[in-house]
């Protein structure tokens, strides 16, 4: 009954518990929006690595990533690989991190250097023009050619080399490592590099486990490294959490402290304006800890609809965000719902603990003035 | 204390401040109240009539004294444990009826069966009960909002009476009611005591309460005395025609050099508004006209 009364109450005071519901969402939106822009930057770091076209990566020894990398491996070590069994083939890449200038704007770039003949590790999709580049030519992706400004037959530039833009590539931009595709011989030049690759990109033959072709490698091959595609791109996802996770802690946790005082707040100004109520309560034998549960039960509804309303309003931005700026890559996980989840819980339970001594001090004796 | 003890206090006190500037609101008060009785608390405002009433209840707790409901000395109980006496041992009704504006008739009615054994389930058939016995059922899911003040009383005292609690403790049940809510009121609760055979404590400045009452006490400067003995000086309520003490009486003005005393706030009210019609032709003569 008491359960029905804290129900009922708060459908009296619609006002104020839709407002509140409004103000504790939108910090929990934000949370969930935060995570979602984190997990959709650092899930771009795979697209790469997945649509390359490789079952096992080969790399400079003790290296174990792409992501903020560099890596070289002598030529040679490409046909020492394709000579071992189980290997079907074996294609190139040299990459590079650096600022490439489109539009007269500077922009953070993966730069990968593609080999003309087979091309592995290029660009898969393309939204416009070609793909296969000659010397001098470049492939950007289509999103950084909006936000530059750059078009077919523009002019980038990467260190001291001018390329025109001969295609436009899907799937490849992100705000922190978009893919710019360039021949490997200027990337060779630009590196001052003669004889060297960044990453081999192997295939297995059908019927062999990347993970085994991967030991052998490790194992028969001297100076390099070896993982399978899923490896690496946990091993790059791992590294990008590391370095994002205590910002993204940080901006959880500033998030989940406003809305314990949102909700505080809220169940304050409720408490306060139910006092007479409580007063009522007392005297007919409810005890504090009945109230402490009723306050929870306030507390418990407001979180979960702020939540269903976060929820809402953070899918709806995924879906509408990246239209409206394309620079926006969200992706929201089951993961982060769970964590909001439990930091709702958590901030439901913060906030009647921090009325429990006002509803504690509520004294039954005033029944006889009200 | 007697087995047939419903509640009794021994040497009860409450004084609020200290030195010159102390006050003994309730001062060594022992009475023992048998079941199915009726005692009325009067006396002048600030008697410290509601602060014993609060120390009976268990909602105030004594300077000194104790107060047994049955065999159980409630003030040698934990804080957690008053609750539970409230809860089971004593209804509550107040003037100002108190009832959750969120629920229904029904609902207020049903609140305090939650905290007895079997639940809201088990009191079900005592609720209907209630609810006829006090007319409520046509209103039984009309928000307090809508009922009037006689209505919302009834309320009140099915409340009180939902978890069969041997005393119930009634602060002005009377004060916002007119003369004849006000007697229905009375009436109740007189059936009440009579048919349940819990003891009732009425706390009132309502002269008219008395009717009901098997002992009427009078406190005054925190000592209690029994007042039957004590002569009355009545005289009519002008408005209402109402027979009212005096000396006891809370409502009173002066007019044409004259002191007139009223029955309730609301006949004081009505006076003031227009007294040429009441002291002109007062409520009794006024009747035997119209008659």
């Amino acid at each position: 009954m008491i359960g029905r009364w804290t129900l009922k109450e708060l459908l009296r005071a619609r006002a104020r518990v839709v407002g509140s519901i409004l103000a504790v969402g939108v910090s929990f939106a934000l949370v969930i929006t935060f995570r979602a822009v984190w997990e959709g930057e650092t899930g771009q770091l795979a697209v790469y690595l997945e649509h390359a076209g490789a079952d096992v990566w080969v790399m400079q020894a003790h290296v174990s990533n792409m992501h903020m990398a560099s890596s070289y491996i002598s030529e040679g070590k490409r046909y020492e690989i394709a000579q071992l069994e189980g290997v079907q083939s074996v294609g190139a890449i040299l990459y590079l991190n650096t600022m490439l200038e489109a539009g007269g704007r500077q922009w953070f770039s993966y730069v990968v250097g593609v080999d003309e003949a087979d091309q592995p590790g290029g660009p898969w999709s393309m939204f416009e023009g070609r793909g296969d580049m000659e010397p001098g030519e470049a492939v950007i992706p289509a999103t950084l050619s909006r936000l530059t400004g750059t078009g077919i037959g523009d002019e980038i530039r990467i260190a001291d080399r001018l390329f025109e833009v001969v295609g436009l590539s899907s799937e490849t931009f992100s705000v922190t490592n978009p893919v710019t595709f360039v021949p490997a011989v200027d990337l060779a030049d630009i590196l001052s590099l003669a004889g060297y690759d960044s990453y081999l990109l192997v295939r297995a033959d059908p019927g062999v486990a990347p993970e085994d072709l991967a030991a052998r490698i490790r194992e028969e091959v001297d100076g390099v490294a070896a993982l399978t595609t899923p490896e690496l791109v946990e091993s790059d996802v791992q590294l990008a959490s590391q370095m994002g996770t205590e910002v993204i802690a940080l901006m959880t946790a500033m998030c989940a402290v406003l809305a314990t005082l949102l909700v505080g707040f809220a169940l304050f100004i409720h408490t306060s304006h139910n006092r007479r109520e409580l007063v009522i309560l007392k005297t007919v034998g409810f005890s504090n800890r009945h109230i402490y549960g009723s306050v929870l039960i306030q507390a418990l509804v407001l979180t979960a609809l702020a939540f269903a309303f976060a929820v809402g309003l953070a899918g709806t931005l995924a879906i509408v965000g990246p239209r409206l700026a394309p620079i926006l890559s969200l992706s929201i996980t089951f993961g982060a719902l769970v964590q909001v989840g439990i930091a709702g819980l958590a901030v439901a339970l913060a906030a009647t603990l921090t009325l429990a001594h006002r509803i504690a001090r509520v004294d039954p004796m005033s029944a006889f003035n009200q | 204390m007697e087995a047939s003890n419903i509640l009794s206090t021994k040497n009860l006190s409450k004084h609020f401040g200290s030195g010159a500037a102390l006050v003994r609101a309730v001062d060594d008060v022992s009475l023992d109240i048998d079941e199915g009785e009726i005692i009325v608390i009067m006396g002048p405002s600030g008697s410290g009539k509601t602060t014993l009433l609060s120390m009976m209840g268990g909602l105030m707790r004594p300077s000194s004294g104790q107060v047994f409901i049955g065999d159980t000395e409630i003030w040698s109980l934990s804080e957690g444990e008053l609750p539970k006496i409230r809860a089971h041992r004593i209804g509550f009704i107040f003037q100002a009826f108190n009832l959750l504006d969120a629920l229904t008739v029904e609902e207020n009615v049903r609140l305090p069966a939650q905290l007895a054994p079997g639940g809201v389930r088990a009191a079900r058939g005592r609720m209907e009960e209630l609810l006829e016995r006090l007319e409520l059922t046509a209103r039984r899911r009309a928000h307090p909002g809508t009922l009037s003040g006689g209505e919302k009383q009834r309320v009140a005292i099915a409340r009180a009476l939902i978890n069969r609690a041997p005393l119930i403790l009634a602060d002005e049940p009377t004060g916002n009611l007119d003369s004849r809510k006000g007697m229905e009121v009375s009436m109740i609760l007189h059936d009440v005591a009579r048919d349940e055979g819990c003891s009732v404590v009425v706390v009132t400045h309502d002269p008219r309460v008395e009717d009901i009452a098997d002992r009427v006490l009078w406190l005054e400067d925190g000592k209690i005395r029994d007042r039957r003995s004590e002569v009355h000086s009545w005289v009519r309520d002008p408005v209402c025609g109402m027979r009212v003490d005096e000396w006891t009486a809370v409502h009173s003005s002066e007019y044409a050099s004259r002191r007139y005393v009223f029955c309730s706030q609301a006949c004081l009210d009505r006076f003031q508004q227009d007294p040429d019609t009441y002291v002109s032709a007062p409520a009794a003569a006024r009747q035997e006209v119209e008659s």
